[in-house]
């Protein structure tokens, strides 16, 4: 019998042994329940999607056509068009998945003329999202840009930025005269329309911030002086600043109340004003040149170009409530900055062995990323408003070419014809009508 | 004869069925033994390959007994824990590595390095005894103890190299083997179907929820996580679902961050 207990302690502590070690493993990676994984992508592609057009109106294929241009345009979609004749079902929609589309867009056309549109997820058949919308105007272009913008907006969590126009400088020559004319284009340099035409030079436009009536703000060239000027989208100008000297680059606020720029009054330097209900006050005090300011939405930064510290220009950030002007860059040539609210971003141009390089200033992790390094000056670079974008003027001898770039992917494109000279590009933000 | 009388017969054939069952169960437990914990069966086979991009170029060192290698903490922290504090013996074999380096070899003699200003005077000294031509014995003896202090920088960098390589070690043991067994094999599976947007932020991510049936089929694929962008969200699911996983995954959940 002591034998069989023997037995008995020794298999039983075997067993309990097992059971230990074993239970010990099930707490490994392989034995437990869930696993956890972190996956960092290699490569990259545009996403598929579908635009099927239910009906036979030829303006909603041209719609269609542009909606098409505008989110290829955007970088991240590859968009191929098909006739439909009907709804489709569930089942149909598992085939497009499988085909590779991810995503579908639905549009027709009403008879009363309002074209309806729908997104899909197509392996879920799950609409994401629909809206009916009443085409205003004739212009065909300015449908597709209004409906590709709530399209990315709903794929992206981005605002689109097709309606969006663009205004820069153009050399004309007249006779033997050299002029600059100011004009204004569409987000990718289409559709221009020359707005200002007087005999002089004509030069740096900047949007206003009144969302329901576009102003474009220009410095002309007169006898005495350099005047700011502003222009409707129609044509009519008005002065806005006939200080002595430079009345330049004005900068507003998200509300659109509040504006800074820089004024010489007839004195050796530029000094930046803040202007807010008849109210001026100098924000600079200095005996440099302080240039290019760049609101914040809030009102409560102004991002400038001085060169009172180094005798080179250098960029700042000027604290409206505290009075501090704290310096960004440390060293270098750096000019025209531009902020950008979304993101929190200053864009600028530095030199970089003799040729003006994009930059960017990350305000929350206080680095600074060039953005740049091929050949050509790069300067007065403007955010577009999703903050994806930069527009920027691109010299290479006497050529002056207007160029875009994905900040994320660094990816460039020219929008203006090498044979014109173009520069000081602005980029307007969302306006809700356009003349 | 005694054995084979009736009385003790029965007493007889209990310890020879007790022999038979303690060989049986000792029999049984160490196969059971052998068959669970060492060799596991076919699914999972311990091969070492590992992605070195997946663990930043560090010196990998492998503990295959431990099963979960503790932190490795810098040397600086080193110093201030108590003396008692207990050391793999692979960081043990790295410090002996390290004392030889250190240590010089018996019979050597070690030279300073000169200080700049010395090395001037040294070098005006030569300058005035090449000049003179006095002693052209002592200059060349000055000359020589100028290159061994290059020998003894050389030694002392590669001390420092050794204590960097010791920092940035990193220690594996089986159950980190196996994590990152697990990650190699389903990022490569997901990298095969998943090529997210261009042009996003470099700081998207999101977390997919998958849910693997006993047959291996996945049964449910959510989007735990979102990004906030729908065509990213949308593109990693997708993936997720197009995984096919080996056994060792099947009926687990995973919990997958994509990055972009």
């Amino acid at each position: 019998m002591n034998t069989l207990k023997k037995v008995m302690v020794i298999s039983f502590a075997l067993m309990v042994s097992f059971v230990v070690i074993n239970g010990d493993q099930e707490t490994g990676a392989l034995g437990s329940k869930t696993m956890s994984v972190n996956v960092q992508a290699r490569e990259h592609k545009r996403v598929p999607l579908l635009l099927g057009v239910m009906g036979k109106q030829g303006a909603l294929f041209d719609v269609a056509e542009g909606i098409k241009k505008d989110l290829e345009f955007f970088g991240q979609f590859s968009v191929e068009i098909e006739r439909l004749l009907a709804v489709r079902t569930k089942h149909e929609m598992q085939e497009w998945h499988e085909q590779g589309y991810q995503f579908a867009l639905f549009m027709s056309q009403n008879f009363d003329g309002a074209i309806e549109w729908r997104v899909y997820d197509t392996q879920q058949a799950l609409m994401l999202k629909g809206k009916k919308y009443i085409p205003q105007g004739s212009s065909e272009h300015f449908w597709a840009h209004t409906i590709a913008d709530e399209v990315v907006n709903v794929l992206t969590g981005m605002p689109g930025f097709f309606s969006t126009k663009i205004a820069y400088c153009k050399d004309v020559k007249v006779g033997k005269k050299k002029y600059k004319h100011v004009c204004v284009a569409s987000f990718d340099g289409s559709n221009e329309n020359v707005l200002v035409t007087t005999p002089t030079i004509n030069i740096a436009p900047r949007w206003n911030r009144d969302y329901a009536n576009p102003l474009l703000f220009y410095s002309e060239s007169t006898n005495s002086n350099i005047r700011l000027m502003t222009v409707n989208m129609n044509g009519q100008r008005r002065i806005a600043s006939n200080f002595d000297g430079l009345n330049m680059l004005p900068s507003f606020t998200k509300d659109g109340k509040k504006v800074v720029y820089c004024i010489s009054r007839g004195g050796g330097s530029c000094q930046i004003y803040f202007y807010e209900k008849g109210k001026f006050k100098r924000l600079t005090k200095n005996n440099g040149n302080n240039v290019s300011p760049a609101f914040s939405d809030e009102g409560d930064k102004v991002f400038l170009c001085s060169d009172f510290e180094t005798g080179h220009p250098q960029i700042y950030a000027y604290d409206v409530k505290t009075e501090d002007l704290e310096r960004i860059t440390a060293s270098g040539y750096c000019t025209s900055p531009s902020y950008c609210s979304r993101t929190g971003k200053v864009a600028y141009s530095k030199m970089v062995s003799g040729l003006m390089q994009l930059f960017v200033y990350d305000t929350q992790s206080k680095t600074h990323t060039q953005l740049t390094s091929d050949t050509g000056n790069k300067d007065e670079c403007s955010w577009s408003p999703c903050g994806n974008y930069l527009l920027y003027s691109v010299e290479k001898g006497r050529s002056g070419r207007l160029a875009m770039l994905n900040v994320n992917s660094l990816h460039q494109r020219f929008i203006t014809s090498e044979h014109e000279h173009c520069s000081y590009p602005n980029w307007s933000p969302a306006y809700t009508v356009y003349a | 004869m005694w054995l084979w009388q009736p009385k003790n017969l029965l007493k007889l054939r209990l310890v020879f069925w007790s022999r038979v069952l303690l060989v049986s169960a000792l029999m049984h437990t160490m196969l059971l033994f052998f068959l669970l914990c060492v060799y596991k069966g076919d699914n999972f086979s311990y091969h070492f390959s590992v992605d070195r991009a997946a663990l930043h170029e560090a010196n990998i060192i492998f503990l295959p007994l431990q099963k979960r290698a503790a932190p490795v903490v810098p040397k600086s922290q080193q110093s201030a824990q108590p003396d008692g504090a207990k050391q793999s013996k692979v960081a043990k074999a790295i410090k002996k590595v390290r004392k030889v380096v250190e240590e010089p070899k018996p019979g050597t003699r070690l030279i300073a390095a000169p200080k700049p200003k010395g090395k001037k005077r040294l070098v005006k000294k030569n300058q005035i005894k090449k000049e003179t031509l006095q002693n052209e014995k002592s200059a060349d003896k000055k000359i020589e103890s100028k290159v061994e202090p290059a020998k003894e920088v050389s030694k002392s960098a590669a001390a420092e190299q050794a204590t960097k390589i010791e920092e940035q070690a990193l220690y594996l043991g089986q159950a980190d083997l196996d994590a990152l067994q697990i990650q190699d094999a389903i990022s490569h599976e997901i990298l095969n179907h998943w090529k997210p947007p261009t042009g996003l932020a470099n700081n998207v991510s999101c977390q997919i929820k998958v849910q693997l049936g006993w047959e291996g089929k996945i049964s449910s694929v959510a989007v735990q996580e979102s990004s906030g962008i729908v065509i990213f969200d949308i593109s990693a699911r997708t993936a997720a679902g197009k995984m096919q996983l080996p056994k060792w995954a099947w009926g687990k959940e995973l919990i997958i961050t994509f990055n972009q």
